[in-house]
């Protein structure tokens, strides 16, 4: 990496000008990218009715609206109960396909992979259409769990992603000692992989919790009683603007935010400090 | 292992062939559950939605007689090119717009940024990505209303309800995901490569342009892809930023679903899944046919 500072054949100032500009560059993109952000979080503590400058004063009001929003806080709970679902449903079975493939000799393994990513890239109006269509079909609709079964199969693939990314490394050879040894695949998952891939399965279980939680889209077709924040959120932007949207939006930003962080650290950076970074 | 192998077959008597075969047989039940989970709730549902886009809707009725009304209907009635074509223009100019935009962005990050701080650098830029699509989108609603952060910065121009609305409200999201893809691409050009082009006289403008811009031409066609699909699928921004000012294909979609034609709905959402195939298609066509000749 030494090499990047040796810039041949150009004089020093003109480098350094050519940097600056490079910086404020960056700067101006990480403002753009971060602005709706900044000024979501800034206004849900405005003491103003609408959302815009001049600055009114601090304010806790529009979180306390949120929270004396019964339908807001109905849909608050939902989604609590609906990203936990999808987090078990897919962290389980996103820990039996990593088992399996790290235990199988079939050569075309990544097939499977292929089969388990392939419905996450579908755009989400598509999917929550057909996902819709079908509950509708075999008479199962509007309910949390089929939501959740619906967005389990874009959680399966986040969380296998992390699991393996934990097991990436990791010697297989004593699992295959203890199936010669005529050990079940069932006590080789719990006694000798679970323990090796606990960070990676607590990463994987916040990760798809974060899934369930922030998902509108499909949500929205699906859910007809059992609405989730989101859905309810967009209801209400629909009818009257209110800043409490605001305060929402702050709560669910700085929720996925910890939950994300948290995955990094249980699981993302041991795995990345063993892969030698 | 062979090791393990060799002492049971010492101690014991050659495992039948049952015992031998088991272990392998019963590994691919473990494979079971995903298999199945997505083929429910995903194949199938899809395969349905496909299927539906021949169905008769009459007298607001779903029956499954078999028609193509639904598709003759896309070319028949000029609303639906018009909006498809305003899609495809959209959804191309936002991706040449997102590769833009990032491009310059990874460079100065992968390259000129010292490496310690590059993560933190990395995590600022993702962090709008932790929330949800809605609320980033509803954010921006703030952020260009007519007395929204850019209009009382001193500015006085009409964003909010407009297609450049849409557009900025996407590309602050795509542009993330497109610089977090070129930057690893940009990490992955080996630094001999950098130093011999360096050695034989080439300036930074050179580097950057000849020697580090080639190597991120997957990169920038997946990045694009990306942006195009996310576009051509958005109906969040265009009915939060656009407020059915711009009638874009998504918004056709969703209007066959508020009067419940499914059928309709479903054969618009086919020919959207054609398209980003196509999409898929061209922008791999284009990043690896370049790259052999």
């Amino acid at each position: 990496m030494s090499s990047i500072g040796a810039h041949a054949g150009q004089p020093p100032r003109q480098r350094s000008v050519a940097k600056g500009i490079l910086f404020v560059y960056m700067g101006l993109v990480i403002a753009f990218i971060f602005m709706p952000i900044a000024a979501m979080v800034a206004f849900s503590f405005n003491d103003s009715g609408i959302p815009s400058l001049p600055w009114e004063g601090f304010t806790f009001r529009w979180y306390e609206e949120f929270a004396n929003d019964a339908a807001l806080v109905e849909g608050l709970q939902n989604s609590i109960l609906l990203a936990s679902m999808v987090s078990v449903i897919s962290t389980s079975i996103a820990l039996v396909t990593v088992y399996f493939l790290r235990r199988t000799r079939w050569r075309q393994k990544e097939l499977l992979t292929a089969w388990v990513t392939a419905p996450a890239l579908i755009p989400l109006l598509m999917a929550g259409l057909a996902i819709f269509t079908f509950f509708d079909l075999v008479g199962w609709t509007g309910s949390r769990i089929a939501l959740a079964c619906g967005l389990s199969t874009i959680g399966i693939p986040f969380g296998m992603a992390v699991i393996r990314s934990q097991l990436t490394g990791v010697d297989p050879a004593p699992e295959e000692a203890a199936i010669n040894l005529g050990a079940s695949h069932w006590t080789v998952l719990t006694r000798i992989v679970v323990p090796q891939c606990w960070s990676g399965i607590a990463g994987a279980l916040l990760l798809t919790f974060v899934v369930g939680w922030d998902e509108f889209a499909i949500s929205w077709f699906v859910t007809q009683f059992e609405t989730t924040l989101p859905v309810q959120t967009y209801e209400q932007l629909g009818s009257a603007f209110s800043p409490k949207i605001n305060a929402v939006g702050t709560i669910v930003f700085f929720t996925s935010l910890c939950l994300t962080v948290g995955a990094y650290l249980v699981a993302l950076r041991p795995a990345l400090r063993r892969a030698g970074r | 292992m062979s090791g393990v192998a060799v002492g049971r077959r010492a101690s014991t008597a050659r495992p039948s062939l049952w015992v031998r075969l088991k272990p392998r047989l019963s590994v691919g039940a473990w494979a079971a559950p995903a298999l199945i989970w997505q083929l429910v709730f995903a194949a199938v549902p899809l395969a349905l939605l496909v299927l539906m886009s021949f169905w008769t809707l009459s007298e607001y009725q779903v029956s499954k007689e078999f028609t193509l009304d639904n598709y003759s209907r896309l070319f028949s009635d000029s609303i639906y090119l018009q909006a498809y074509l305003r899609s495809l223009l959209l959804s191309f100019t936002n991706a040449l717009l997102a590769i833009l935009i990032s491009l310059p962005f990874a460079y100065a990050l992968a390259f000129h940024v010292k490496p310690r701080r590059q993560p933190l650098i990395l995590l600022i830029i993702a962090l709008p990505l932790f929330t949800s699509y809605l609320m980033r989108m509803y954010a921006w609603q703030t952020v260009l209303a007519d007395n929204g952060v850019v209009n009382a910065a001193g500015l006085h121009v009409k964003l909010l309800f407009t297609e450049t609305g849409i557009r900025l409200g996407l590309l602050s999201y795509f542009c993330t995901i497109v610089i977090l893809l070129l930057y690893t691409a940009m990490r992955l050009v080996p630094p001999e490569l950098l130093e011999a082009a360096r050695n034989l006289g080439a300036t930074e403008r050179q580097v950057a342009l000849r020697v580090i811009l080639p190597q991120t031409k997957l990169a920038m066609a997946i990045g694009g892809l990306f942006a195009f699909i996310l576009t051509f699928g958005d109906f969040v921004a265009t009915s939060i930023l656009g407020g059915g000012q711009a009638y874009l294909f998504s918004a056709q979609i969703l209007d066959q679903v508020r009067i419940s034609n499914w059928p309709g709905a479903a054969s618009l959402a086919i020919v959207m899944l054609i398209t980003l195939l196509l999409a898929f298609a061209i922008a791999f066509r284009l990043a690896l046919g370049k790259r052999t000749a």
